[in-house]
C-alpha cells in the first residue's frame, strides 16, 4: 500500500516528494530528522516500502551488495529511468563521501549527465529531487550531506505537466 | 527547390513537405513527447536547430547538421557563475529573484553573411548569448546584461524577461536589435560591446500615463524587421501595432487593423517593407480570436489599411491563439503559413487571400519556420 500511495503521490502531488514527512507518507521507520543526520549516516529501513517502489519504473534500487574500493566510501547512485531516454546513466557506484562527491564523481564520468540534473549554478533542477536511502534531500545545492558505503543515492523525478 | 515546413510544439518537432500544390504533409516527426519550445533552419549553413525545455531536466539544443540524418545533441548556453556576495536579482514590480539560469531558449537567429558560424540564442530571463561555430559553444553577451537598465526588465506572461526577437541588419552584421519582453528594444552596433536602449514612441496603455511611453518599460510581443529595407521594423507590441521607419530608433502606432491590434505574431514581406501581417486576439488576458471568428489581416500600405483575411479559417468557435514564432512567410514573399496553440496549422500560397488546413491533429504549436 505504501508504495501505491507512494506512485500516485509523485503523479498528483509532485511536490509531495520533496516533502520531510515522505518517510511518514510511506510510513517508512526512520531513525533521525534529515537536519541532525550525524556521520555516518544511520541506515533507513526501507524494507517494507522497497518492493512495491522498485517495480515502479521511475526508480531503479540497488538491489545488489556495494563493492568497495580500497577503503574509499563508494555509495550507489541510480537514476530515474526516465532520464536515460536522454543520457546514458546506469547505476554506478562511485567513490564520494558526501552527496556532492558522488554527483561529482559521478559527472567525471558522464560530463553530460551533469546539465540534466544540475543548472549552471550547480543547482538541483527545479522538478528534480535526490533521495538518500529514500529520504528526501532538502538541501539543493550544497549537497554535503555525508554518505556512507551502505547508502543508495536515488536521482529522480517530479512528473508533472499534462 | 521543394519547400519544407520546421515546426516546433509541445510534444515534438515535425517537418512537412510541400507536394507542389500547397498541399503538405508531416514527413517527420522528432524529439516525440517532449516540449519543442523553438527551433531554426538557418539558410547559411543548412543545419536545423531545435531547442527543448524538459520539464524536469532543463533546457537543451540540439543541432541537425545540413545532410545529416540524426540530430546531436549541442551546448547549451549557460549563465555565469552568480558572483559572491551580490544581491540577488528581482523583478521591479512583483519583488521575485530572477534567476542567473537558462529558463528558456526564447529566440535563435543567424549572424549575418560575413559570419558563417554565427548564432544569435534569447533566452528567458534576458541573457543574450552568441555562438560562432554552429553552437558549438556560446558567449555570454555580459555588456546587455549589465546594462544599469535591466533592473527595470520584468515578465510579461512569463515570471522572468526574456528576449524573443534578434534582428541583424544585413547591411552591417554588428548592427543587431533584440526584443524584450519586457524592457523595450535594445540595438548594438558594434558586435554586441555595447548596447542602446531605442524604440521612442512605443507606448504601454496599462502603465501609469507618465511612464507610458517609458522605452525600457514596453512589451513587445515579437518584432521584425524588412530584409530588403532594414530600416522598416514592424512590431506587434501588447498594447497593438507599431511601425518604425529609422531602424526601429522610433514608433508610430498603427491604431486601428481589422478587429483588434492585439496579438502575438507578426510577418513582414521580406521584399516589401509596407506589406505585413498579423493574428488578432482579443486583448488583454482572453486572448482568443473576436467573436470566435479566427483570421488573419495585412496591410500592403505600410498600415494605413487593413484586408481582414478569413477565407479558409474556422469563423464559428475557432479559439486559435498565434504565438510569436509561429507565423512563417517564405523568401518569396507569397506563402506564409501559422500554427496555433490548437494544434492547427495553416498554409496559404497568395499572401493571405486563402487558406487551407495542413493539419488539425499537433500538439500545441510553438513556432513554425520555412526552409
Amino acid at each position: 500500500m505504501g508504495g501505491f500511495l507512494y506512485i500516485h503521490a509523485i503523479f498528483l502531488y509532485p511536490k509531495a516528494i520533496l516533502s520531510p514527512t515522505l518517510a511518514d507518507f510511506l510510513q517508512i521507520e526512520t531513525h533521525e530528522p534529515i537536519e541532525a543526520l550525524p556521520s555516518p549516516p544511520p541506515r533507513i529501513q526501507l524494507l517494507r516500502a522497497r518492493p512495491q517502489i522498485s517495480r515502479h519504473p521511475l526508480f531503479l534500487i540497488a538491489s545488489s551488495a556495494k563493492p568497495s574500493i580500497g577503503k574509499e566510501t563508494v555509495p550507489k547512485v541510480c537514476f530515474t529511468s526516465n532520464l536515460r531516454r536522454h543520457v546514458d546513466c546506469p547505476e554506478q557506484n562511485v567513490p564520494g563521501a558526501t552527496v556532492a562527491e558522488a554527483l561529482e564523481a559521478v559527472f567525471a564520468g558522464r560530463p553530460a549527465l551533469r546539465g540534466y540534473i544540475l543548472d549552471e549554478q550547480g543547482c538541483l533542477h527545479r522538478h528534480m529531487a535526490l533521495l538518500v536511502n529514500g529520504q528526501a534531500v532538502r538541501d539543493r545545492k550544497q549537497f554535503a550531506q555525508p554518505v556512507g558505503e551502505d547508502d543508495e543515492i536515488f536521482v529522480m523525478q517530479a512528473l508533472s505537466g499534462g | 527547390m521543394s519547400q519544407r515546413l520546421l515546426v516546433s510544439t509541445r510534444k515534438g518537432l515535425f517537418t512537412l513537405a510541400d507536394s507542389g500544390s500547397d498541399i503538405w504533409s508531416i514527413d517527420s516527426a522528432s524529439f516525440l513527447g517532449d516540449p519543442v519550445t523553438l527551433a531554426l533552419a538557418d539558410p547559411r549553413s543548412g543545419h536545423l536547430y531545435a531547442a527543448l525545455n524538459h520539464g524536469h531536466f532543463g533546457v537543451k539544443l540540439h543541432r541537425k547538421a545540413a545532410n545529416g540524418s540524426d540530430w546531436e545533441e549541442i551546448p547549451t548556453p549557460a549563465y555565469p557563475e552568480f558572483p559572491d556576495g551580490r544581491e540577488p536579482d528581482r523583478c521591479p514590480m512583483r519583488g521575485i529573484e530572477i534567476p542567473w539560469k537558462l529558463e528558456q531558449i526564447w529566440a535563435l537567429a543567424p549572424g549575418g553573411q560575413d559570419q558563417p558560424g554565427r548564432i544569435w540564442c534569447g533566452t528567458i530571463p534576458g541573457g543574450l548569448f552568441k555562438s560562432d561555430d554552429h553552437g558549438d559553444s556560446w558567449t555570454f553577451v555580459r555588456s546587455l546584461w549589465d546594462v544599469p537598465e535591466r533592473s527595470k526588465w520584468m515578465g510579461g506572461g512569463y515570471d522572468y524577461p526574456g528576449i524573443h526577437a534578434i534582428c541583424v541588419d544585413p547591411r552591417n552584421s554588428s548592427r543587431v536589435a533584440v526584443a524584450i519582453s519586457c524592457g523595450g528594444i535594445w540595438e548594438t552596433d558594434n558586435d554586441g560591446s555595447t548596447w542602446s536602449l531605442i524604440g521612442n514612441g512605443l507606448r504601454n496603455d496599462y502603465l501609469p500615463p507618465d511612464q507610458a511611453y517609458d522605452p525600457v518599460a514596453q512589451d513587445p510581443h515579437f518584432m521584425v524587421r524588412c530584409p530588403a529595407q532594414p530600416d522598416r521594423f514592424w512590431v506587434q507590441h501588447h498594447n497593438g501595432i507599431f511601425k518604425s521607419s529609422d531602424g526601429a530608433k522610433t514608433f508610430t502606432e498603427i491604431k486601428e487593423a481589422g478587429p483588434s491590434v492585439f496579438g502575438f505574431a507578426v510577418a513582414v514581406h521580406p521584399q516589401d517593407p509596407d506589406t505585413a501581417w498579423f493574428v488578432p486576439g482579443i486583448k488583454d488576458e482572453q486572448r482568443i480570436p473576436v467573436d470566435g471568428k479566427l483570421v488573419v489581416t495585412r496591410t500592403r500600405d505600410g498600415g494605413a489599411s487593413f484586408d481582414t483575411l478569413a477565407e479558409g479559417l474556422p469563423q464559428n468557435h475557432a479559439y486559435d491563439l498565434v504565438y510569436r514564432h509561429a507565423l512563417a512567410i517564405d523568401a518569396s514573399g507569397q506563402r506564409l503559413a501559422f500554427g496555433t496553440t490548437t494544434g492547427n496549422l495553416w498554409t496559404t500560397p497568395n499572401q493571405g487571400d486563402s487558406w487551407t488546413l495542413a493539419s488539425s491533429t499537433l500538439p500545441p504549436i510553438a513556432s513554425v519556420s520555412y526552409y
